[in-house]
């Protein structure tokens, strides 16, 4: 079997899974756990930057996901997509709601690696993915560095110019040219 | 094709997809998801050309004990102290951060807190967070007698009455009812609406015609929101 098969392979199985929990069966949502907990609480820790506060959130997103599971519609998302960005979003939701001063990541093991992709494994088609990162790489570095930081980070565009030590103007025309170029290079998504 | 510059419509939807929006910006870019579906449709198809970053996010893992964790909330058994300590700390700082702005305005004395813990089931709470001009509102769920209050302070007089909706995660706004401007407002919830009441669901003020909005969903300004929480 090649790697795009086994990918195929384990993409099916989890929309399955997602589905069957959509109906109630909590086997089946135990399951979506094991396959996806490590990702999202990757994305979540990242995010967070604290374990606690990211355990809190995670337990929280599968108590969405098991709710929402039956709205969920394998038509229109990737199962991991799908989940990846509720957990980005209760991720990005618990920070700004805490009083919580974020400061850049210490600890080594939240740093994300910027140049190759990891194997895309569940998360996307690989061509896809092959397609964004060919495109991210056209961009200006300082364009794609913001991206990049607001995307992995969660942060706002105040909190990226203070990061920079840039003027809030000059980070919005970065990500603004940028997203423009990033569009134009990836074409239609529909 | 090269333009300048993507259309305005198109650069706020990629911002928000990426959450670099706050205050009202990020309200106002909110409001429009709302109510231009062909806006939500950008905001998605961002959310779509970004998905494969995650690709690069290095997995993690969580505490050993975390699937125990959740499936004992799944049977409504105790949640893990340490996420009732986190929320009910939460709860007790918009709670606190709310009687501070109530005690600054000297409108009336504070209300007590209603966000009790009580056996079962679980109370939800929200701090709705304003937009704007209006103050900082609390709302409180109680699933056992379906009630729903909600507490404002201030909110903007241009003629329009506050609307309450209910927001479920990626899904449609739906209608909880009017709330008045000042002072807490009960409402008791119809089965119909009590479903849409969970941990995560978004609560959102609009300001409305005193009727309340025309088309159902929200037509006027975001004046204030926030997430509810199992406290």
């Amino acid at each position: 079997m090649t790697a795009t098969d086994a990918s195929d392979d384990a993409r099916a199985r989890l929309t399955a899974a997602l589905v069957r929990a959509g109906e109630g069966d909590r086997s089946a949502l135990r399951q979506v756990y094991q396959a996806t907990h490590a990702k999202l609480f990757g994305i979540i820790l990242r995010i967070c930057g604290e374990r606690q506060a990211a355990e809190d959130v995670l337990q929280d997103v599968y108590l969405t996901i098991w709710r929402r599971a039956g709205a969920f519609d394998p038509g229109r998302a990737s199962p991991i997509t799908w989940m990846a960005t509720i957990a980005r979003n209760r991720a990005i939701d618990r920070v700004r709601s805490s009083a919580i001063r974020r400061t850049e990541p210490e600890d080594a093991a939240l740093a994300v690696a910027d140049e190759s992709p990891l194997a895309p494994e569940l998360i996307t088609q690989a061509q896809a993915a092959t397609r964004l990162h060919g495109c991210l790489d056209t961009l200006e570095e300082r364009q794609q560095a913001a991206i990049r930081t607001a995307f992995f980070d969660g942060l706002t565009y105040a909190e990226l110019a203070e990061r920079q030590a840039v003027p809030l103007g000059t980070v919005k025309s970065w990500i603004r040219r940028g997203m423009m170029k990033l569009k134009e290079c990836l074409g239609d998504v529909r | 094709m090269s333009a300048d510059a993507l259309p305005e419509h198109d650069a706020l939807a990629a911002e928000l997809a990426l959450g670099l929006l706050e205050g009202e910006e990020r309200a106002a870019a909110l409001r429009r998801v709302l109510a231009e579906p062909e806006f939500a449709r950008a905001v998605s198809d961002w959310r779509d050309r970004l998905a494969p970053l995650f690709d690069l996010v290095p997995d993690m893992a969580p505490s050993a004990d975390l699937w125990a964790r959740i499936d004992a909330a799944l049977d409504g058994r105790a949640a893990s102290p340490q996420r009732t300590g986190f929320w009910k700390g939460a709860a007790a700082a918009a709670l606190a951060a709310a009687a501070a702005l109530a005690g600054v305005l000297v409108l009336r004395p504070a209300p007590p807190p209603q966000i009790v813990t009580q056996p079962a089931p679980p109370r939800l709470a929200a701090p709705l967070m304003p937009e704007g001009a209006s103050g900082t509102m609390m709302a409180s769920y109680d699933p056992g007698h379906a009630m729903l209050r909600i507490r404002a302070e201030t909110m903007p007089d241009d003629g329009r009455m506050p609307e309450l909706w209910v927001i479920p995660e990626g899904g449609e706004p739906h209608s909880l009812g009017m709330i008045r401007q000042a002072g807490t407002t009960e409402m008791a919830m119809p089965a119909e609406l009590k479903a849409w009441l969970v941990d995560g669901a978004t609560l959102a003020v609009t300001l409305e015609p005193a009727t309340g909005s025309p088309t159902g969903k929200p037509t006027g300004p975001m004046i204030a929101s926030g997430t509810l929480t199992t406290v």
